[in-house]
């Protein structure tokens, strides 16, 4: 029981220590690679998948 | 050392003690008084009875470092049989005695009393007398008869004679005696001891204990049924139950009678036979009684099971068992302080009440050291640290205090070498130590040393973290424009993939904000894409006034590479309205530290509860159940 703690324990910390260094966040997001470099000049041609989110 | 001869056969005589007054010849059984350098025989000792005292006259022993001889004996028979006084002879010219009844050993010297003793008739059991500055308590009050003496003496001993006696005692074994055989009562004074403390040599040899002969047994046949009765413990033990018809015998002297006949037809089977021999820490015992006793609470009665173990050198144990949990018990001459709230404080450690009941014996089977009779009752009293079991029985003559250990059941089967199966456990018993109380402490040791690692490593991230503002903009939202969607410049974020924290505020009111945003690395085109509302509301009701949401908002992002990145912002709302933004690398958060801290308590919590569980259990075979499943304190709540 005792060993197992230490076990559980070892996973908590380490899990804790890597959420901490990478700044792990529950903020829903969604990663799109390769997006078009004319955005900066044409805002417009990017159409964010969070646009519809429901909203009042 | 005076030499000299018997008066009446010749036999040389040794008075190895210059105390010593008088001696019985080792051949002719001659009382020899010494008068100086003479010596007169002055009549013919009675004989002694046989019994099982491991000592000897020529014993060595060694007490508090100073070593002994036994150079003489008075035997005297008391109500639970036969009592031996040795006269010791020590090496530095003090004379002593070791007081030996059933296993039990007190060395004591007499001792001038500085007051005057109370009368015989006037001591009661349990009271407190105070003896050269230290409080003794009365435990036993007797009146034995001598049976006679050998070796040297120190006073003249005559057969017969009747020796008032009261036993006390003190704070750490302390032990006094007050005899009231002569005019003046005698006080001595000395202290309880433990066999293997002595250090003996040149004991005596016990057939089967010291040598591999078979052991030497008394057989007789029973004085109701005719039947045969045994007795191993010889001389030690003063009642013989008949295994046939269950009468119990008298076998304090030659003239057995009946004490007590078993009325009831059920018979008990002890799961351990009479005549085994179990080894535990302290020797090997042989059982030689067993009885069933029992308390009547709200008119159940509750049975357990004892059994009486003998060794001729380390005296009497107990056994007892009660639904499958057993108790390895001796009796103890140290005295615990009594509480305030009746709990025991004994050898430095709390013993907690657990039941008192009046017991009764209702099946007994072999021998005891005590006339025991059926239906014969005391006040007996438990008291728990377990995995310790202090209990305490009284009688209108006396208080006996035993400490118990709680042994597991396998230690049982194996001590005796059992091939049947020990009763089942059923519950949990008063003294059985819980499993989950040293790990459910050391998980919770262990939880603050995990607890602490976490604090430190979210202490390092607060230190370490850049926590750095690397864009800002302010913005406005027009409904009317035809495109709304915004880029910013780029900016540079540094360091390690880690986190960034988007915080946006916007000036609304009773009007919401929706801000489709994406952070997008100019390097890679990789884009990280998520939607915030900001909504602020106010108004007042009959309530008073009131707000809903907030104007202010914060993202986070985690595991952003380092590179060039820019904001795409696309915002709606319900009305036009200014914003602003500002971007963050590198923020720490508590959030994970309390996520960790709350994981980690769980183990400890969990065996918590399981520690808790199992006490509740004890304690509802108590007279102290527990009424509610999480309180700390046993033993209180129906006060």
């Amino acid at each position: 029981m005792i060993r197992a703690f230490v076990v559980f324990a070892a996973l908590v910390l380490g899990g804790f220590a890597y959420g901490t260094y990478t700044g792990a966040s529950f903020t829903q997001y969604n990663q799109i690679n390769n997006v078009p470099k004319s955005i900066r000049n044409n805002p417009g041609v990017y159409r964010s998948v969070y646009a519809r989110y429901p909203h009042k | 050392m005076l030499k000299s001869r018997c008066p009446a056969c010749g036999a040389g005589v040794t008075f190895q003690s210059t105390v010593s007054i008088m001696a019985v010849c080792e051949h002719c059984n001659s009382t020899l008084i010494r008068h100086d350098v003479d010596i007169e025989a002055v009549g013919k000792m009675a004989t002694l009875q046989v019994d099982a005292s491991p000592l000897q006259l020529g014993t060595r022993g060694d007490y508090r470092g100073a070593a002994f001889t036994v150079v003489g004996r008075i035997q005297l028979r008391f109500d639970r049989g036969l009592w031996n006084e040795w006269h010791l002879l020590f090496s530095d010219g003090r004379s002593g005695w070791l007081g030996e009844a059933q296993g039990t050993y007190a060395v004591s010297f007499l001792t001038e009393s500085t007051q005057d003793l109370p009368s015989f008739e006037a001591l009661k059991i349990g009271n407190t007398i105070e003896l050269r500055g230290e409080a003794f308590r009365v435990e036993n009050i007797e009146s034995a008869r001598c049976i006679g003496g050998e070796g040297e003496l120190p006073f003249k001993v005559e057969g017969g004679y009747e020796a008032p006696v009261a036993d006390l005692l003190g704070e750490k074994a302390a032990f006094a005696t007050i005899d009231y055989s002569e005019d003046q009562p005698l006080l001595f004074v000395g202290r309880y001891v433990e066999f293997d403390d002595l250090r003996f040599a040149n004991l005596r040899e016990f057939d089967s204990w010291t040598n591999s002969t078979s052991p030497r047994v008394k057989s007789f046949t029973c004085i109701q049924c005719g039947g045969a009765v045994t007795q191993r413990a010889l001389m030690q033990t003063t009642s013989v139950v008949c295994p046939s018809c269950g009468t119990v015998i008298d076998v304090s002297n030659d003239n057995l009678t009946v004490l007590s006949k078993y009325a009831e037809k059920t018979k008990v089977r002890p799961d351990i036979p009479i005549g085994s021999r179990g080894t535990f820490p302290d020797g090997t015992f042989e059982v030689i009684g067993f009885m069933q006793r029992f308390v009547t609470v709200e008119e159940i009665r509750y049975h357990w099971r004892e059994y009486l173990l003998f060794n001729p050198f380390k005296g009497f144990r107990w056994l007892s068992e009660y639904n499958g949990h057993w108790n390895y018990i001796k009796s103890t001459p140290y005295r615990p302080a009594i509480m305030g709230n009746g709990n025991l404080y004994f050898k430095e450690q709390l013993f907690q009440h657990f039941q008192s009941a009046q017991a009764k014996v209702d099946y007994v089977l072999g021998e005891f050291y005590w006339r025991v009779e059926y239906g014969e009752s005391c006040l007996a009293q438990d008291f728990v640290a377990p995995p310790e079991l202090l209990s305490v029985e009284q009688t209108d003559k006396e208080i006996a205090y035993s400490l118990g250990r709680y042994a597991e059941p396998e230690e049982i089967r194996q001590a005796f070498h059992l091939t049947t199966p020990l009763p089942p456990r059923i519950g949990v018993g008063g003294s059985q130590p819980s499993p989950h109380a040293r790990k459910a402490a050391q998980a919770l040791r262990l939880a603050g040393l995990f607890i602490a690692i976490a604090f430190l490593l979210q202490i390092a991230t607060l230190a370490l973290s850049q926590n750095r503002l690397v864009y800002q903009t302010s913005l406005a939202f027009n409904a009317a424009d035809a495109e709304k969607s915004r880029v910013s410049d780029v900016f540079e974020i540094n360091g390690r993939p880690s986190n960034v924290m988007v915080r946006t505020n916007a000036n609304v009111n009773n009007a919401w904000v929706y801000l489709s945003m994406a952070l997008i690395n100019d390097d890679t085109g990789t884009a990280y894409d998520f939607g915030r509302e900001i909504s602020y509301y106010s108004g007042t009701d009959s309530d008073g006034a009131w707000t809903e949401g907030s104007r202010s908002d914060k993202a986070f992002l985690p595991s952003i590479p380092a590179g060039h990145y820019y904001l795409r912002i696309e915002p709606e709302g319900s009305g036009s309205t200014s914003y602003s933004v500002q971007v963050y690398r590198d923020v720490p958060r508590w959030w994970l530290f309390f996520v960790a801290v709350g994981l980690l308590v769980v183990p400890p919590v969990i065996l918590f509860i399981m520690q808790r569980s199992f006490e509740y259990k004890r304690w509802s075979e108590s007279d102290h159940p527990m009424s509610k499943f999480l309180n700390v304190s046993s033993g209180d709540d129906d006060e």
